[in-house]
């Protein structure tokens, strides 16, 4: 699937979409054949959206919710189930995994990240505990992040442990990692609130320092963070402000578990770019129609890796906005956009109810 | 600190003790009131600029005298009492005085809906305060400024009404206007409904909750011509299925292949996207606009099937029986099939209200016995659905927001001019 000598944002406007084309007829009717829940929606969709598909965003896309309500799998052959943190209703997305795709799923994530941290191995320095990438049959979101940088690692070094249900800084751990990087870049990853806690209570009696080429990762909510007032740039400074880094080295990036592989980290610019396996279609409120360069709407992610489930091309609950459709100052080609957070709840409806059996 | 509008103009005031009116009972008399609605009423037909308000044709159509004295002869067979004592037996009269001071708590987005209570309180006599959700546009007071307009007794009228726009937070305001009621009329729902519900107010006071609650509709396509199924797809195009009168599930007599079954799928799809296109709905949340899709795919992936629109205007959910994740809002139908009426009372929901009936003679009876004993407390007919009566909610509101008042004579009752209660026969509701 990967073109070969072509950069993961190497490809014209133009020449993504065929390649999207392309790839969305035959994952369609890849899932088609495999997942009989899929076929049946797609069999609902051509009845009542006549007309071929002739752009990607005409193809058909599955709320993400449904992820938590069924088993869609289009394998035999799962090595593995990725669950979602359970967010506001209290279940966790379930996606199918098989080898070929957790393939896929590196060799992606690997290509994207390396576009913006550079090639090479590296230390790798996680803020959180090993636990949440232990287990065979299942991992958490938190758990694909961690080892969607996995490919770029030379070593890990988790450098936080649990007491009393809360994550805290192992300062011992994370010496002895220290000491055996030594004055090498490293990377480093940890859940976004996570990294600002515990890099906010920095201990002034533990002083760090890192290597200026050092990046830190980090994804997740903002939504705890807004709570308390904490923006991007108080929380890059937070942050580098402790390993004596430039802001900049700290990267936010947008991924949600039913597409694990294409993390959105955001370039130079500040703006989040879609490689050419993928696709961001902002969807309008009102009727789901693909909105301009500009307008928020839901963000619909598309990406060509998932051959075990149908959760190639999907509709989440999260707003965004597209920046642009090509010439980002950062010299990456294509669509860029922005996340704006998770849509807002509308306000209950007037004296109408929910059926009560 | 809250804003209070009197007859459309507006007032600032701060301190609760201020929030009460020195107005309790009306200065107009039965017939004065009634004539002042109808003038209303007659001058919100007109007018072209409120057009685009949700509801105000049905609101136009309810103020009309002879709809509210019909109304009003429901539940008093003498309305003569709302004026004078009555002879109600050989040696009582009777006499139905205004509760006093009728505080309403409109539904957020269905603002109209309270008006519905406002204009029967009114009409017994009633000083009313309203109020408005400080997050919706306040609808409520251009109506009062037309009624101040259309006649004297009109301006004595929005004067007897005090709007009043807060934020539902204002605990300290929504105390204040619950301790001054003689009637709390609570639209809306159940975080609103409780939340007032739980508001001390005087002993005496009677809360007239007019709850959350779910509509269904009932058809039999032998019985249903067309006209009726368009009358159908309006009773839930209208307020976008926010009302509790707005059918969410419908029950279709036969089978999808059943020439007469599909004819009416048919036509309701057509009705659909016609008065999707004549009567435009609220803009959708992104997270309205995510549900349908959700629902929609849920429908389909659980073995039902749909007819809609290419977007997300309309939707008809062909399910055998009632999927209760499914979110029957913004003009999303399940349609479920039945052969016999018997199968149909056991699926209606314990929070019923309305269920549209349109069914052949014996069918009706048994359907609406039936029904009506699982909870539903309306049974109009197509087209009639959004339409307000009372009793509403199974509460007959006229009595609730009287006072009755009873007298001994000491001579005949046959010597009193009025024509007398006949109250020892039982009171009937009816819908005709």
């Amino acid at each position: 699937m990967f073109l070969p000598d072509v950069s993961p944002f190497g490809l014209a406007p133009e020449a993504h979409r065929e390649f999207l084309q392309a790839q969305l007829r035959e994952l369609l009717e890849h899932h088609r054949a495999s997942c009989p829940g899929y076929a049946r929606f797609v069999g609902e969709w051509s009845e009542n959206t006549p007309g071929r598909a002739a752009t990607p965003e005409d193809y058909p896309f599955l709320p993400v919710t449904l992820f938590k309500e069924y088993d869609l799998s289009s394998t035999h052959d799962a090595v593995l189930s990725l669950r979602s943190s359970a967010t506001t209703s209290a279940l966790p997305s379930r996606i199918f995994v098989d080898r070929p795709t957790r393939n896929r799923q590196s060799l992606s994530a690997n290509r994207i990240l390396g576009d913006f941290v550079g090639g090479g191995r590296r230390p790798y320095l996680v803020f959180d505990v090993a636990d949440t990438v232990r287990g065979t049959a299942s991992m958490s979101a938190k758990g694909a992040a961690i080892l969607s940088l996995a490919h770029l690692a030379s070593e890990f070094h988790f450098v936080a442990r649990q007491e009393e249900g809360e994550l805290i800084l192992d300062e011992e751990a994370l010496r002895r990692a220290l000491e055996t990087i030594g004055d090498q870049p490293f990377l480093a990853y940890g859940f976004t609130y996570v990294l600002y806690q515990l890099h906010e209570r920095w201990s002034a009696a533990f002083p760090v320092a890192a290597h200026p080429d050092s990046i830190f990762l980090h994804s997740g909510g903002w939504k705890r963070l807004a709570h308390i007032a904490v923006d991007k740039p108080r929380f890059n400074d937070t942050i580098a402000g402790v390993w004596g880094l430039r802001p900049a080295n700290v990267l936010d990036f947008y991924g949600v578990v039913e597409q694990v592989g294409v993390p959105y980290p955001d370039c130079s610019a500040g703006l989040k770019h879609v490689p050419y396996w993928a696709d961001v279609i902002i969807r309008r409120s009102d009727t789901l129609e693909p909105a301009p360069v500009g307008e928020p709407g839901l963000i619909q992610l598309v990406s060509c890796l998932p051959l075990s489930a149908p959760n190639h091309s999907v509709l989440t609950e999260d707003l965004g906005e597209l920046a642009l459709l090509d010439g980002c100052p950062c010299g990456r080609r294509g669509k860029a956009f922005v996340f704006r957070g998770r849509a807002p709840r509308s306000e209950l409806r007037g004296c109408s109810d929910v059926p009560r059996t | 600190m809250y804003r209070e509008r009197e007859s459309g103009s507006l007032i600032e005031r701060d301190g609760a003790s201020s929030v009460v009116p020195d107005l309790r009972y009306s200065a107009l008399t039965y017939q004065q009131r009634l004539q002042a609605l109808d003038d209303l009423a007659s001058d919100l037909m007109q007018r072209r600029d409120m057009a685009g308000v949700p509801g105000l044709p049905f609101l136009a159509a309810f103020l009309q005298a002879s709809n509210l004295t019909h109304l009003i002869a429901r539940e008093l067979p003498a309305p003569a009492a709302l004026e004078r004592f009555v002879a109600i037996d050989e040696r009582k009269s009777a006499r139905l005085l205004p509760k006093g001071l009728v505080c309403h708590w409109m539904a957020g987005n269905v603002p109209l809906l309270g008006m519905f209570s406002w204009a029967v309180s009114v009409v017994a006599g009633n000083c009313n305060v309203i109020r408005v959700s400080s997050r919706h546009d306040d609808l409520v007071s251009p109506l009062l400024r037309r009624l101040a307009d259309v006649s004297d007794c009109g301006r004595e009228l929005a004067r007897e009404t005090a709007v009043m726009q807060f934020d539902r937070d204002d605990l300290a305001t929504q105390r204040a206007m619950s301790a001054m009621a003689d009637v709390r009329i609570v639209w809306g729902g159940t975080d609103a409904v409780d939340a007032i519900r739980a508001l001390p107010c005087d002993w005496e006071c009677d809360t007239i909750v007019l709850g959350p609650r779910v509509s269904v509709a009932v058809l039999d396509p032998q019985v249903a011509h067309e006209s009726a199924i368009a009358r159908l797809v309006t009773d839930i195009v209208y307020f976008d299925q926010l009302a509790c009168s707005s059918p969410q599930w419908l029950f279709l007599k036969g089978r999808p292949g059943d020439p007469l079954f599909d004819v009416v799928i048919d036509r309701m799809a057509g009705e659909f996207d016609r008065q999707s296109r004549a009567f435009p709905r609220h803009a959708l949340g992104f997270d309205e606009t995510y549900r349908i899709h959700l629902d929609r795919v849920r429908v389909v992936l659980d073995g039902g099937s749909l007819r809609r629109d290419q977007r997300t205007a309309w939707t008809m959910a062909l399910v055998e029986a009632p999927q209760p994740r499914v979110s029957c809002a913004n003009r999303f139908l399940q349609v479920v099939p039945f052969d016999d009426i018997g199968s149909v009372s056991s699926q209606i929901p314990r929070n019923v209200q309305t269920a549209v009936t349109l069914l052949g003679d014996r069918e009706m009876e048994r359907f609406s016995e039936d029904a009506a004993r699982r909870g539903v407390c309306r049974f109009p007919r197509p087209g009639e659905g959004n339409h307000f009566e009372s009793p509403w909610d199974g509460i007959p509101l006229i009595s609730r927001l009287t006072r009755w008042v009873l007298r001994t004579d000491g001579r005949s009752p046959m010597t009193n001019t009025g024509a007398g209660f006949g109250w020892s026969q039982p009171i009937h509701y009816s819908n005709n």
